[in-house]
């Protein structure tokens, strides 16, 4: 970005404005600059667009013409195939329970009933240590299987709760460090060793697209520090379907139309598992202006995150293994119908399966009468921005609810077929 | 419909089935926790963003079992 000379962020007096749609103003920039024949500000808006929006239709066009990448999907309407998917889609997920419990039959390996019991009873206890009332109180009423370490018969897939607690730790202990570098940049924004503008800065290397956005976000810390009046006063109470109303005022077939059934995994980790080789991240985050600070903390990014797939895989790889096991352990565990606690083989560990009911306000609007929808709705304090910054002041509202804050987005480089 | 595309369209039908929250087109948040995950498409290609920012999933829409990958990765991100 820094040197191309534009900036969706400046209006046409160079004054700083946030674009409701910032690809759309980049869109009608560059059309507007080819109508005018000014080639050479269309060109620095072409820069901008490969260098800041490598993702969107116009960037991934710009980039197919100039480097060869493949093209991206210009906005349209769902072709019969994607249609096909869509529709797809929601029957999967109204069923995704259900689903699992027809695919959950497992052999166990190593089944031991009375390890599984006191895993549960020392998770238990780890829970209450801890003072975590909410997953003590799931654990106490849980089932146990007999064992973690199970084969799925329908695809002879296998699982291992221990490695997927392993697995677990390692990726929380990787967000740790990756979070260290973003603290680091955080640091030389609240600094202003990184200017506001441009809010948007790419690294691109062999090993991916690294890039750093600086946008607004609510400052939670600050939020929280807030006495209790004065978040009252920027309350207000908005109406919200209420699950325990519709339990108690709906027939059994009017509330099954409008909730839907999910299973929540929980991890207990009473004993961490040792993770060897997390590198260690760059957090002396350097540089002589903003470019240079903001390429410096994309440069440590890029270099913790290789670091990282040397020694753990990618984070795709990652994903997809994490994904997997969860899956299997889910279907397990979905015929079962109630709390379920999978033990691992060390003390106190173990992850939890329980069910959730979501109550749909879309399946709400849609089958029940007005009248029923009044039945069951109740009103819910919710915070109101105007309220906010009425209470707060400019400035205050500006600190909590609109902090310049940095995020990440890390693309990896797409393997060629 | 006409100026959505696939990626925000399976979002918006995971949130209308219950699933999780649309806190902006394509966009999802779990109902508990930090859980997040950002769908975007490029041609055939439905990319997921966890709740860092990283890729850690694509799913062409040619592939036999995309709905199950796609809806394994977000049960999995968005914890349901």
């Amino acid at each position: 970005m820094a040197g191309t000379g534009y900036n969706p962020y400046r209006d046409a007096d160079g004054k700083f404005s946030r674009p409701q749609d910032v690809g759309q103003k980049v869109e009608n920039d560059l059309q507007e600059a080819y109508a005018a024949g000014d080639f050479q500000s269309a060109q620095a808006i072409e820069a901008y667009a490969m260098d800041n929006m490598p993702e969107s239709a116009l960037g991934q066009s710009l980039l197919e013409q100039n480097f060869g990448t493949a093209p991206a999907a210009k906005r349209k309407e769902l072709s019969p195939r994607e249609k096909a998917l869509k529709d797809r889609n929601v029957d999967l997920a109204r069923q995704i329970v259900e689903i699992r419990a027809s695919n959950g039959d497992v052999t166990f390996d190593d089944a031991n009933p009375g390890r599984a019991r006191r895993r549960l009873a020392e998770a238990i206890e780890y829970a209450e240590s801890r003072s975590n009332t909410n997953l003590a109180t799931k654990l106490s009423s849980a089932k146990v299987l007999p064992s973690g370490a199970f084969q799925r018969k329908s695809d002879k897939l296998r699982v291992n709760t221990d490695a997927v607690i392993k697995n677990y730790v390692a990726e929380k202990s990787i967000e740790a460090g990756r979070a260290r570098i973003q603290e680091a940049i955080q640091a030389k924004i609240d600094s202003g060793d990184i200017a506001l503008t441009p809010e948007k800065y790419t690294h691109r290397d062999d090993s991916g697209t690294y890039t750093l956005t600086i946008g607004p976000a609510m400052d939670e810390e600050a939020f929280e520090a807030l006495s209790d009046s004065v978040k009252k006063q920027m309350t207000v109470e908005r109406p919200s379907v209420s699950l325990d109303l519709a339990r108690e005022k709906l027939t059994a077939e009017q509330f099954a139309a409008v909730t839907n059934d999910q299973q929540v995994m929980d991890f207990v980790v009473g004993k961490r598992p040792q993770i060897d080789g997390l590198p260690e991240p760059r957090t002396e985050i350097t540089g002589a202006d903003s470019n240079e600070v903001a390429m410096d903390g994309l440069k440590s990014l890029s270099s913790y995150t290789q670091s990282v797939e040397a020694n753990f895989g990618s984070k795709a790889d990652r994903a997809a293994k994490k994904s997997e096991d969860a899956e299997i352990i889910k279907s397990a565990v979905a015929e079962r119908g109630q709390n379920t606690f999978v033990p691992g083989r060390a003390y106190a560990n173990g992850t939890l399966l329980s069910n959730r009911t979501v109550i749909v306000k879309k399946q709400v609007e849609d089958q029940l009468s007005p009248a029923q929808i009044r039945s069951i709705t109740v009103k819910a304090p919710s915070i109101d921005l105007d309220k906010a910054k009425a209470v707060l002041g400019p400035v205050r509202y500006a600190q909590i609810f609109e902090r310049p804050t940095a995020s990440f987005r890390v693309t990896p480089k797409r393997k060629k077929a | 419909m006409a100026t959505q595309n696939l990626a925000e369209a399976l979002a918006a039908d995971i949130a209308d089935v219950g699933l999780a929250e649309l806190v902006a087109p394509g966009i999802l948040k779990a109902h508990e926790g930090d859980g997040l995950a950002e769908l975007q498409q490029e041609g055939d290609v439905v990319r997921v963003y966890d709740h860092s920012g990283d890729a850690i999933a694509e799913f062409n829409t040619a592939d036999e079992d995309f709905n199950e990958s796609f809806l394994r990765t977000l049960a999995t991100e968005l914890n349901f």
